[in-house]
């Protein structure tokens, strides 16, 4: 293997365009090392980004939150600036895996390893980011739903281009979100069911919803009839039930042999969605 | 084979590195620092913290070039000599060492959180020893003990 | 005593916070090789052919083993094998390599090369035909006739699959008939998971032929000179040229390792044997998780009966333990289920217990903390908590009424010793707050409920008369007046060193600080049986106390020979010798002197020890969100009868340790098979024992009644911690929902799906 230490992006993407196929983008490596040791990694030029200064740090900018890829999921919590605007962000960030692996794993690596539940990729979901991505042919723009291809697949093909930054809009009078894991252990587990919820309300009545959840098919999946049915409705006890009870309309979950039957992980999504939005009620009171 | 140019235990260090192995095994096999556990090489048990660059790490899954112009902390390097660290000794005066073998790993949690955090509230050293397993103590006396050592460090121990 | 009952820090201390303490996978030897085992992929195969021949070819492989080339002797990689009593048999059933593997891990084949790397390709490179035949996973599956045979050769020919056992025990009475006389009767049934001891250090070796025929092996044992006897006896080489030593330190064992550690010792050797060089052999974790010895996991069900008074009548109770593959443990632990499990906490005039290890196409189950009666008091506890609901008592006050006591008749082959349940019982009450807080279900309806249970027992203080359980230590005096004190016991976490030598100063009248200890290692003292069984600190200080009297009469008859003075009037205490009040001088003084007459003070002495009932009682509280099934234990409050705490801490520590494995046994950890891929858990990610920060406030509660036959009234405590836990968890769970579990862990799932059924949500 070769390792290059990348001091910027420019000089990242050059490395990759060099090694035509070859190259791997490394941030935090916690998921890659792992894999590479198991014989699934066939990249032989790793990249590393971790200390390329345009690609770490926290900054707001034109009423954007930017996060930029490099920045560890520690920073991301500790953030005075993610606290104070997306709270559950900084939580969800701050629950993968263990504190050594958040003082390496980026929040990126969360979104392109494209793990069906990770925390900080899903508390992220209905912030409405928006990821650039760097490549030969320019800057492109994605959107959350456009990073997923497939079950632990990327759009963003790590030989050939790099992400650069998250950009997040800065939350809105009348918004906010939460983020809620079914969780086994506190550290080092992935968790039954995370849900992150975003809503904006005005004179009393939800004028949208954005709610992510997880895992319960690609990616963070978007409960789009809850969504739906709550467009127009004010947060009563028996609406944010509904509200659980329809996002079960877009969840197929799967079985696992630790963290829940498809059987128990339907039961209790419901609970965990009105608990996201109940949490975001609460917020808005 | 790759050079790597790094500072280990406040020495600088010139080490000729196979870069497919991670940074614990370098620190293990090649520096002889064998204080730093593997308990499962997968970043999942913390047997293997070090302190890289001020931060509490997973040295098991850590590629050893990462390391090249780091500043890196193992459990050989707490001590001042024959002086233990006040980690240390509470580690033993509070029962806080069983077996011993995560000991090294969360100490140097711990330390990476007092380093930073010289006051840390309960929830803030539970956070900060999560990702390490102790299957002996229950982990009573090992908050116990970091608690104490915060105190005395405090005091300007 | 000036060092019992102190708060001494332990001596391995300095060693394990500055990382230099040595353990097995820090020893580095020169030309050391690295082997890598391969494993079957099935969990029950014939191995039709096999071809090592690209493997040996590999550059930087020294030894390919199989099952073709190494002996086909059978052993029993557990103590058992060496420590049976006569005229029973241990089950040998275990050889090297298996053409034959029996579960999906089982060792085929073994390579050591320059390099692990080399290694686990070369291993990758053996080409096998394998022909898969029929399996069987559960106990109760594999007791059907028509189930597939796991272990034809070697299981009872009377019983099918069952290994070696039944084990029925009859403790006077008649239980059936007595069932008949009772005013109430209650029956529970219970499943239990298998989980796994997950101590930090996986399991590993060094091991060193030399061609002169000497094998020394270095490793992760907890039993050093059992090992050393079944390596001997397993590879056919004189007893007298096996060495066995810890490194010195042992990452943790909690039973896995007495006898060898998974494989590891022999499976190196093995490979040693064949290339003349050091092999390390460290198992991955994946390999400690799914190739190592578990907890027994099964089905046990319990019948007990009370008079209208809560007088308890008649217990029946009966389980049949998953125990593997291979026998290891399964006999004893099924017994030892029966015996500290399901009896001996209280007195019950009519008792049967039945017990059936069975064999099944699984990994080894064996030795974990506890060794069986977390078992039996997980079926007993809950039966105790219905009787109390059917009889109208308070459940605290129906096991006092009938808790053994110090002149209970009981079936113990030795008194109980002192009988602390009662005080153990109402000091966990106290702490968790049993009066506010018991019973409180139906007053509760929000989405989380609180509830608390307890649970009480006893265990053994170690293996004596039921094992070859016997200690022998060789201790003098240097030059410098030093303790030094031999000892094959092995040092994997307790303080055992520690908490040994404050009783040997105290006994000897040295000062702590002087003494020191050589110990886990074969060739440094004759035999000890190993750290288990809640033995070392009781057994070790009996075996001290009768080799310090030797050591004392020496030093007093050589000083009062020297002086004119006579012996029985001497005292030394702390390292000064005196006579009748008057100073003589210093310990070291003499020591010196006596060298240069030729002389040195030494005693040696082997004794069987005693043995006696430790008692505990353990209350939780628990949390239960009725809308997920999640369970979260806030507190356990843990009162231990230790007779004398030595080290408080170091006390403290065992419980508080074997409570948190506990919690994790009733509400989270659980090993989970799947068939035709094995054990899911295959590491700490899957695994979910806890963390630092998933844990619940423990409080331990030393109880000092000194027991009679224990050296300054010790008593054992190394497994007692985890014992009633999972009892207290599940009581305290029905205390907070009204229902009943039958199945552990409580997992969300399993706890939302009882709830469910129960029409409670």
């Amino acid at each position: 293997m070769q390792y290059i230490n990348a001091s910027s992006a420019r000089e990242a993407l050059a490395a990759l365009l060099e090694a035509d196929g070859s190259g791997v983008i490394v941030a935090g490596a916690t998921d890659l090392m792992v894999d590479y040791k198991a014989g699934k990694v066939k990249s032989t030029v790793w990249i590393d980004v971790t200390r390329a200064a345009d690609l770490v740090g926290i900054t707001e900018e034109d009423g954007k939150l930017v996060i930029g890829a490099a920045t560890t999921l520690t920073t991301i919590a500790r953030s005075p600036l993610v606290k104070k605007y997306f709270p559950s962000l900084a939580q969800g960030c701050g629950t993968v895996g263990s504190l050594q692996i958040r003082n390496s794993a980026t929040l990126v690596g969360n979104v392109v390893s494209a793990q069906p539940a990770g925390d900080g990729a899903m508390s992220l979901a209905p912030l409405d980011p928006t990821f650039t991505v760097l490549s030969a042919d320019g800057e492109r723009q994605l959107s959350m739903g456009e990073m997923y291809a497939g079950f632990a697949r990327s759009t963003i093909d790590h030989s050939r281009e790099l992400v650069t930054k998250i950009s997040i809009p800065l939350p809105k009078p009348g918004e906010a979100a939460a983020f809620v894991r079914l969780e086994l252990r506190k550290s080092l587990s992935l968790p039954m069911l995370n849900c992150a919820a975003m809503v904006h309300v005005e004179g009393g009545k939800v004028t949208w919803a954005r709610i992510t959840m997880a895992p319960v098919g690609v990616g963070p999946v978007r409960a789009t009839a809850a969504e739906e049915y709550l467009a127009g409705q004010e947060l009563t006890d028996e609406v944010l039930a509904r509200a659980g009870e329809l996002a079960l309309e877009n969840a197929n979950p799967r079985s696992n042999p630790l963290r829940g039957s498809r059987e128990y992980r339907l039961e209790t999504l419901p609970v965990i969605v009105r608990r996201a939005l109940e949490a975001c009620r609460a917020q808005l009171n | 084979m790759a050079e790597l140019h790094t500072t280990i235990n406040g020495e600088y260090v010139v080490a000729e590195v196979d870069p497919d192995q991670s940074l614990a095994q370098f620190l293990r096999e090649k520096m002889y620092l064998t204080g730093t556990k593997i308990g499962c090489g997968k970043g999942e048990c913390g047997a293997c913290t070090i302190i890289m660059d001020g931060k509490a790490v997973t040295s098991c899954i850590i590629p050893v070039l990462r390391a090249e112009g780091a500043v890196i902390q193992t459990i050989e390097g707490v001590a001042r000599g024959e002086k233990l660290h006040p980690l240390q000794e509470e580690f033993v005066n509070q029962g806080a060492v069983q077996c011993g073998f995560c000991t090294p790993g969360m100490i140097m949690s711990a330390k990476a959180l007092l380093d930073e955090n010289p006051e840390p509230e309960k929830e803030e050293i539970r956070e900060a020893l999560g990702g390490n397993i102790c299957r002996c103590t229950g982990y009573v006396n090992i908050e116990r003990a970091v608690e104490a050592a915060a105190d005395r460090m405090r005091k300007g121990e | 005593m000036k060092y019992v009952g102190q708060n001494i820090p332990r001596n391995d201390g300095f060693d394990k916070v500055t990382g230099r303490g040595q353990f097995t996978f820090d020893v580095h030897l020169p030309r050391m090789v690295y082997g890598k085992v391969l494993r079957s992929p099935y969990a029950h195969a014939k191995v039709l052919s096999i071809d090592t021949s690209e493997a040996e070819a590999m550059p930087g492989v020294r030894a390919v083993c199989t099952f073709a080339n190494t002996t086909q002797k059978v052993w029993n990689g557990a103590a058992p094998m060496f420590i049976t009593p006569l005229p029973h048999k241990p089950v040998l059933d275990q050889t090297i390599f298996t053409d034959e593997p029996k579960y999906i891990g089982d060792e085929v084949a073994a390579v050591a090369a320059d390099t692990e790397a080399i290694a686990e390709e070369a291993a990758k490179r053996i080409k096998v035909e394998w022909q898969e035949l029929p399996a069987v996973y559960e106990p109760l599956e594999a007791i059907k006739p028509e189930s597939p045979d796991v272990q034809p050769k070697y299981a009872n020919p009377e019983f099918h699959n069952i290994c070696g056992g039944p084990v029925i025990l009859e403790f006077g009475g008649d239980p059936t008939a007595a069932f008949d006389q009772c005013d109430a009767v209650v029956e529970y049934d219970v499943t239990l998971p298998r989980v796994k001891q997950a101590q930090m250090e996986p399991h590993g070796a060094v091991a060193t032929y030399n061609p002169d025929g000497h094998l020394e092996v270095i490793c992760t044992t907890q039993a050093p000179y059992p090992t050393k006897m079944i390596l001997a006896e397993a590879l056919d080489i004189p007893v007298s040229k096996v060495t066995v030593k810890n490194p010195p330190y042992v990452g943790g064992g909690f039973g896995v390792r007495i006898g060898l550690s998974g494989k590891a010792e022999i499976l190196a050797a093995a490979l040693s044997m064949k290339c003349h060089r050091p092999v390390k052999l460290i198992y991955t974790r994946e390999e400690d998780f799914t190739c190592s010895d578990s907890r027994h996991g099964g089905y046990l069900k319990c019948k007990l009966g009370a008079k209208a008074d809560g007088t308890f009548v008649a217990i029946d109770t009966q389980a049949w333990l998953n125990t593997g593959a291979y026998a290891t443990f399964g006999t004893d632990l099924v017994g030892v289920c029966g015996a500290c499990g399901t009896a001996g906490a209280y007195a019950i005039p009519n008792f049967r217990y039945t017990g059936w290890p069975v064999y099944t196409n699984q990994m080894t189950a064996g030795a974990m903390r506890g060794f069986g009666t977390p078992q039996g008091n997980a079926v007993v506890e809950p039966a105790i908590e219905l009787m109390a609901q059917k009889l109208g008592m308070d459940s605290i006050e129906l096991r006092k009424k009938n808790s053994t006591r110090e002149d209970t008749k009981n079936w113990f082959p030795f008194p109980p010793g002192s009988c602390g349940t009662n005080e153990c019982l109402d000091r966990a009450a106290a702490s968790i707050g049993w009066e506010e807080k018991h019973g409180k279900a139906e007053e509760q309806t929000g989405r989380i409920r609180r509830g608390v249970g307890i649970s009480a027992g006893t265990h053994v203080s170690n293996a004596a008369p039921f094992c070859v359980d016997y200690d022998t230590i060789l201790i003098r005096i240097e030059r410098d007046g030093t303790l030094f004190v031999n000892s094959s016991i092995p040092e994997i976490g307790p303080g055992s060193t520690t908490a040994c030598l404050q009783v040997a100063a105290d006994l000897i009248g040295v000062p702590y600080k002087n003494a020191v200890m050589k110990f886990g290692d074969t060739d440094a003292a004759p035999f000890d049986i190993g750290s288990h069984a809640t033995r070392t600190l009781y057994t070790v200080s009996y075996v001290m106390a009768d080799a310090a009297k030797k050591l004392r009469k020496d030093i007093f008859d050589w000083v009062g020979g020297k002086l004119d003075l006579d012996p029985a009037k001497l005292e030394l205490e702390d390292g000064v010798l005196s006579c009748e009040g008057k100073p003589l001088g210093n310990l070291a003084d003499f020591a010196s002197q006596a060298h240069l007459e030729g002389k040195q003070f030494m005693a040696s002495s082997c004794q069987v020890p005693p043995n006696c009932l430790p008692f505990y009682a353990q209350a939780a509280e628990v949390e239960v969100d009725v809308e997920t099934g999640m369970v979260k234990v806030l507190k356990v409050a843990a009162a231990h009868d230790v007779g004398k705490a030595v080290n408080p801490p170091l006390c403290r520590g065992q419980i508080e340790g074997g409570v948190l494995q506990g919690v994790g046994y009733a509400v989270r950890e659980e090993m989970t098979y799947v068939e035709g891929k094995g054990f899911y858990n295959k590491g700490f990610h899957s695994y979910m024992l806890p963390t630092a920060d998933d844990r619940p406030e423990i409080e331990s509660i030393l109880v000092e009644n000194p027991d009679p036959s224990g050296v300054f009234g010790i008593i054992g405590i190394g497994e007692c911690g985890v014992n009633p836990t999972l009892a207290a968890i599940g009581n305290a769970v029905e205390d907070a929902t009204g229902v009943r579990f039958h199945e552990f862990p409580l997992t969300p799932a399993r706890v939302l799906a009882g709830l469910k059924a129960a029409g409670k949500i």
